[in-house]
């Protein structure tokens, strides 16, 4: 009888251990935890996106005047040379409504010869800040292309790179594409259009 | 009581003082705190414009001259 108290007891004395132990475990983490200092994160994502508020450019319909070999239509000086076209000076307006900066590739869908036809077309394009500062280089200088004369539009996948930085701060985010178009006389008839694609990637 | 319940009992006892022991070991601090992963996402977006006209045939030609 003696010796099962004995096993008893020591068996006793182990579950004590063991409890004392693990009780004294638990409270040193729960303690640590309850003297630890708490760190609230948080993310502001980025939000890349640019938009066209001026998306259209429609100078209507028109034709070469007789005795004249080609007209030109131009938004940079709102006029059409030669031609009965509709007037158009507004161009394209392109703003950065994200929150971040990023650099801007434009895109035309077509050539001056898909865009126009006969001989002699041109199809061109310049870039101006519609509001000062909004598109720079990449080492945030000012234009990464000429923005002083027209120059052919660019058909090249991937397109040409107008912005390195094209900022997003509201009183610096805005961008105009002017156009310069002109048409031959013996131009194709009919509708003519093209879908002038800018992509955003934030930098 | 009978001497072999009480073995049994204690025997028990100490497995789940055992169980508990190691679970309590086993915790650490991120069961306590939750995170929230944000991913953030800098890609590309396009969007189009368009410029258009009509070229009339010429026989409906006007005569600015």
């Amino acid at each position: 009888m003696a010796k099962e108290i004995n096993k008893l007891g020591i068996v006793a004395v182990v579950v004590l251990g063991l409890a004392l132990l693990n009780l004294g475990v638990t409270f040193n983490k729960i303690s640590g935890l309850a003297t630890d200092s708490g760190t609230a994160n948080l993310t502001i994502e980025s939000t890349v996106n640019v938009n066209f508020t001026t998306d259209n450019i429609d100078w209507g319909s028109g034709v070469v005047v007789t005795g004249q070999t080609f007209a030109v239509l131009d938004t940079k000086t709102g006029s059409v040379k030669n031609g009965n076209w509709t007037d158009n000076s507004a161009g394209l307006v392109l703003e950065n409504i994200g929150n971040v900066n990023v650099s801007l590739d434009i895109l035309a869908g077509k050539t001056n010869a898909t865009f126009i036809g006969g001989t002699n077309p041109d199809y061109e394009w310049r870039f101006e800040n519609s509001e000062a500062g909004s598109c720079l280089n990449s080492s945030g200088g000012t234009y990464a292309v000429p923005n002083d004369t027209f120059y052919d539009v660019n058909t090249t996948s991937g397109g040409t790179r107008v912005c390195g930085i094209f900022g997003f701060l509201n009183s610096a985010d805005q961008l105009t594409i002017h156009f310069n178009v002109t048409v031959p006389y013996n131009a194709p008839t009919g509708a003519k259009g093209d879908i002038i694609t800018a992509t955003a990637t934030a930098v | 009581m009978d001497n072999k319940v009480l073995v049994i009992l204690l025997v028990a006892a100490i497995l789940v003082s055992l169980v508990s022991f190691v679970i309590t070991l086993s915790l650490d601090e991120s069961d306590f705190v939750k995170e929230r992963t944000i991913t953030i996402i800098k890609g590309a977006e396009a969007t189009g414009g368009t410029v258009g006209l009509v070229i009339e045939p010429r026989s409906s030609a006007v005569n600015n001259g």
